[in-house]
């Protein structure tokens, strides 16, 4: 009788891989749920067929792995989406301001005899201009899709369409911070003091677009698990 | 139209004392007289966006069986959102009851058949 039950939740948390995390909430959840409702059923009146009957039925009222791992299907997404979005927000927040500083603090005497730097400069603004609109533009697809991705495959088209636009966002901010690194660091390794700011700014710019990178990569993979379970 | 009450039934069933998600069940069942049957799978998701929504709050203990159980808290967030769904319950029931105590039809499609006549 354990081991039907013990299936049971393996097979729901096989259903709810799309979020690790989550898994292992709701099958602890779920199994204690499930003895309550056993221990209440055999000393109920309705005992007919034993105690493997008993499970059997409360599994069944309970409802298949698929259909309850469904209904956590869209929250885990619109959670994960919304993360996803938090995150690029400050990236590009905290990349605009950093970019800005530099731009501030560059000496301009300097920067204009040096071509690195102003096609660096360049590529800098260049490169995240198009993150922010393809950004935007994929959120938009995203934010449409919530509304219908359910019923309409074509809301399932959006939200992949706003993902892979986030990928192409990436990359273009990635190009940007590329093109932040080889103007600042040559600079750090000449100057003699005053290298801490800098180099802090560059780090969390580099840091917080590495944590974006996992976190489209993962929505990507998460989008395509609850799409194969629920189309 | 259960399924569209689902949250604030879970958050009444919440407002007397913290449950896990099986107590939850059962509290409807009882407070309902058998009458919301809820199928049981249905409610953890319902517990868990309610979570997200900050309407309650969780703390795994242990059960007696030795299992982690999850015991959720109605929040002040949830207590308030509980006032709002009371007050837009007893207008729609109020709005429902009359409708239904009306015992001539004419009093809800105005003077005459609702057809053009000469």
């Amino acid at each position: 009788m354990a081991d039907a039950l013990e299936a049971y939740l393996d097979a729901l948390g096989e259903a709810l891989r799309f979020d690790p995390p989550l898994a292992v909430r709701v099958v602890d959840e779920v199994g204690d749920h499930l003895d309550c409702a056993l221990a209440a059923e055999l000393s109920g009146a309705g005992t007919d067929g034993g105690a493997e009957a008993a499970l059997a039925r409360v599994i069944v009222r309970f409802g298949a792995p698929q259909r309850i791992a469904g209904k956590f299907a869209l929250l885990a997404l619109e959670s994960n989406a919304d993360r996803l979005w938090r995150l690029a927000a400050l990236t590009a927040a905290i990349s605009f301001a950093v970019m800005r500083l530099r731009e501030l603090h560059l000496d301009p005497v300097e920067a204009a005899g040096d071509g690195l730097a102003i096609a660096s400069l360049a590529l800098d603004r260049g490169a995240f201009i198009a993150a922010l609109v393809l950004g935007l533009w994929g959120w938009r697809l995203a934010r449409d899709a919530r509304r219908s991705w359910r019923p309409d495959p074509r809301g399932w088209s959006r939200l992949f369409a706003g993902l892979r636009l986030s990928a192409l966002a990436l990359g273009a901010l990635m190009l940007s911070v590329a093109a932040d690194t080889a103007l600042t660091l040559p600079r750090l390794i000449e100057a003699a003091e005053a290298v801490f700011w800098p180099a802090a700014a560059l780090t969390v710019e580099i840091a917080l677009v590495l944590a974006l990178a996992i976190a489209v990569s993962r929505s990507r993979e998460q989008a395509a698990a609850v799409r194969r379970l629920l189309v | 139209m259960l399924k569209g009450h689902l949250d604030a039934i879970v958050l009444a069933a919440l407002a007397g004392k913290p449950a896990h998600g099986y107590a939850i069940i059962e509290e409807i069942r009882r407070r309902s007289g058998g009458v919301f049957n809820l199928p049981e799978g249905t409610v953890y998701p319902a517990l868990h966006r309610l979570e997200k929504a900050g309407a309650v709050n969780s703390d795994w203990t242990t059960a007696p069986t030795g299992r982690r159980r999850r015991v959720y808290t109605l929040t002040p967030q949830g207590r308030a959102s509980l006032d709002h769904h009371r007050d837009v319950w007893r207008d729609f029931a109020r709005a429902i009851d009359t409708m239904m105590a009306s015992g001539d039809p004419g009093a809800l499609l105005g003077d005459g058949p609702p057809w053009p006549t000469r």
